[in-house]
């Protein structure tokens, strides 16, 4: 009897049901931005809407903002607003406005981190205009698929530890909304936690987030490199950035014959020259911006264990060609 | 009677049972980087401990209480806290903790028999999730994060060899109360096993995360686990990965709840989980801040509590 009393109970107490919520009960927040302007932080909430009132496949979204001159306040108070219980963890995109870029994220960072509603596999992202990027429907979903398209997102797990590393900065991708045309080619690059600059983020993809199929276009000729190595090695105060990997041509110009078999030598040589001209003008201009984005004073720093500011670089490039396209001869010039 | 196989499984859950909570966090603060390096020294360092335990063959009654009782008040904790933060949010504690405390109970009705079968059973399972979770977190690894391999001082280092040998060691000792087959061959392979599982994890963490993020993390052995992504499908499997881990706190539970059975008369036992189950209540609900002085102090009691129950003789010898 005593046997059947104890289990009973455990079926009692074991449901695991106490205080659960029904999915219709649940308000699905599809991303999250913050703003900050006159002091303030406004924290908006885009929710997803469950009611299925046409036809259509694409979800509808709804906007709920709250503001305050505290971070967590602003969270409550846009929370508040909410008819249902608020679900967060299915965000996949935090917005951050320029704004609130310029004044510093390490307190948004930490605030975020140290919240367990959320989910920890979300991208950041900073943009020029909160209200327009929510003006238009699924904005949310078309700048999840542009920036999740062949490239590997940072997390916010991953901005965190660059950023409390102080040998290295972060860069976050960059939406630029004008007249409702959303354009996703710049990066924001930081120093510490704060905004430093922009820049085509092509270079930072192909140098930093290793992604592959970065197109290379000189004199006509377009040659796309799809696999690559990228490999560091420190002498001293020289770091050396060896670049491998292959290519294939996607356009050749007139002066070009892809039967002979000079013309790729040709090609590969004038390839590694660009690439190593566009390489160097992108960590150049991050670098005297005082902004270390390929993290050379981290890699120094894991070595020796100490910083050195006269830390210099060089870019050693080894690109061959190993595909061509349908045709051999350009004909245009 | 135990199995030579359970006394394995058993040494196996009971090496890494208190590095759920807070330890990692503790060891990585520590010995930054050079935690896979001072986890490796403490790990053969726990290796002579049990040694040396073994040779003194039993441990006096009053310290074996005592030490059952700790081990059980912290690792409840632990468990309370772990879920609490993660999985049962909005749950009172006193639900959470209440079918823990009478699954032990009904567990210490058994005998450490079928404490061991239960780890038998449970340890299938508990590798396929072990290997399941390491395998998930493989291509997230940067060995750049694990450099420079020594960047803290040499105490740290030494209170992170000596952390990792007493979190190891402590909960192996109350095996020594069913020796009756056990070599130290059994005892030693579990443990060489556990804590080899502890390191690797270890490893994850630290090359994953990078040791600043770790150190900041409170359970970064739990929040490493959201990161799965397995054929762009399979992710948030984090709570039921987790449940190794509980698997590993009610093993250990288990046999707490049994050696104080055993040395205990069954009123007294009931008693003293009565006490148990208010103390940590009181605790958890009232007392927030001593969970936090546990955490920073709990260490020095589990030293103190290792090097008495090796010195002072049982009545037995």
């Amino acid at each position: 009897m005593k046997k059947i009393l104890l289990l009973f109970s455990l079926l009692l107490l074991l449901t695991s049901c106490y205080d659960y919520h029904e999915l219709n009960n649940l308000n699905i927040v599809n991303s999250i931005a913050i703003d900050y302007q006159e002091n303030e932080y406004t924290v908006y909430l885009e929710i997803i809407n469950s009611s299925k009132k046409d036809e259509s496949n694409e979800y509808k979204t709804n906007i709920i903002s709250g503001k305050s001159s505290n971070i967590a306040t602003a969270f409550k108070n846009a929370i508040n607003k909410s008819d249902k219980e608020i679900y967060l963890k299915q965000s996949r995109l935090l917005l951050l406005s320029e704004e609130l870029c310029n004044k510093g994220i390490n307190n948004i960072i930490s605030y975020l981190l140290n919240d367990n509603t959320l989910s920890n596999n979300y991208i950041l992202v900073t943009t020029n205009n909160i209200n327009n990027f929510y003006q238009k429907q699924n904005n949310t979903k078309t700048t999840l698929n542009i920036l999740n398209n062949n490239n590997e997102m940072d997390d916010i797990e991953k901005i965190t530890s660059i950023l409390i590393n102080k040998h290295k900065d972060i860069a976050l991708p960059y939406i630029e909304i004008n007249n409702e045309k959303i354009n996703t080619s710049k990066i924001a690059y930081f120093k510490e936690d704060k905004i430093n600059n922009f820049i085509e983020k092509k270079l930072y993809d192909f140098l930093i987030k290793n992604n592959n199929n970065t197109t290379f276009s000189f004199d006509n000729n377009t040659i796309t490199i799809y696999k690559k190595k990228i490999k560091t090695d420190i002498q001293k105060d020289i770091i050396t950035i060896n670049i491998n990997g292959y290519g294939y041509i996607n356009q050749v110009n007139k002066n070009i014959n892809l039967k002979d078999n000079d013309s790729y030598k040709i090609l590969e040589k004038e390839l590694n020259k660009q690439i190593n001209d566009e390489i160097t003008t992108f960590l150049n201009i991050t670098l005297n911006n005082k902004s270390d984005l390929y993290g050379l004073q981290d890699l120094y720093y894991k070595k020796y264990q100490k910083e050195n500011d006269n830390i210099t670089y060089k870019i050693n490039i080894d690109i061959k060609i190993d595909k061509n396209g349908n045709i051999y001869e350009g004909y245009y010039d | 009677m135990i199995k030579k196989i359970g006394y394995i499984i058993l040494s196996f859950f009971l090496t890494r049972v208190l590095f759920v909570g807070n330890s990692f966090n503790t060891i990585i603060n520590l010995s930054k980087n050079s935690i896979l390096i001072s986890s490796f020294i403490g790990m053969i360092l726990g290796i002579i401990i049990l040694f040396l335990f073994y040779k003194k063959n039993t441990i006096n009654k009053y310290i074996n209480i005592i030490l059952s009782t700790t081990i059980l008040i912290i690792i409840s904790i632990s468990n309370i806290s772990l879920t609490s933060s993660y999985l049962l949010n909005q749950t009172p504690i006193f639900i959470i903790l209440i079918p823990f405390i009478l699954l032990n109970i009904f567990g210490s009705s058994k005998n450490m028999v079928t404490t061991s079968r239960i780890s038998t059973i449970i340890i299938i399972p508990t590798i396929i999730i072990i290997i399941f979770s390491l395998c998930g977190l493989t291509s997230l690894v940067n060995l750049n994060n694990l450099f420079p391999l020594f960047n803290t001082n040499l105490k740290n280092f030494i209170i992170a060899i000596l952390s990792f040998t007493i979190l190891s060691t402590l909960p192996n000792i109350l095996l020594l109360n069913y020796k009756k087959k056990l070599s130290f061959k059994e005892i030693s392979l579990g443990y060489i096993i556990g804590s080899i599982f502890i390191i690797l994890l270890m490893f994850y963490i630290i090359s994953i995360y990078g040791y600043e993020l770790s150190s900041l993390y409170k359970y970064p052995e739990y929040l490493i686990l959201k990161k799965i992504f397995i054929i762009n499908n399979i992710n948030n499997i984090e709570n039921i990965l987790l449940l190794e881990m509980i698997s590993c706190i009610i093993i250990t539970s288990l046999v707490c709840t049994n050696i104080l059975r055993d040395n205990l008369h069954q009123k007294t036992f009931y008693l003293l989980i009565f006490i148990i189950t208010t103390t940590i209540l009181i605790i958890l609900h009232k007392l927030f801040y001593i969970t936090i002085i546990i955490q920073n102090y709990i260490i020095y009691l589990y030293f103190i509590l290792l090097i008495i129950s090796l010195i002072i003789p049982s009545k037995k010898e």
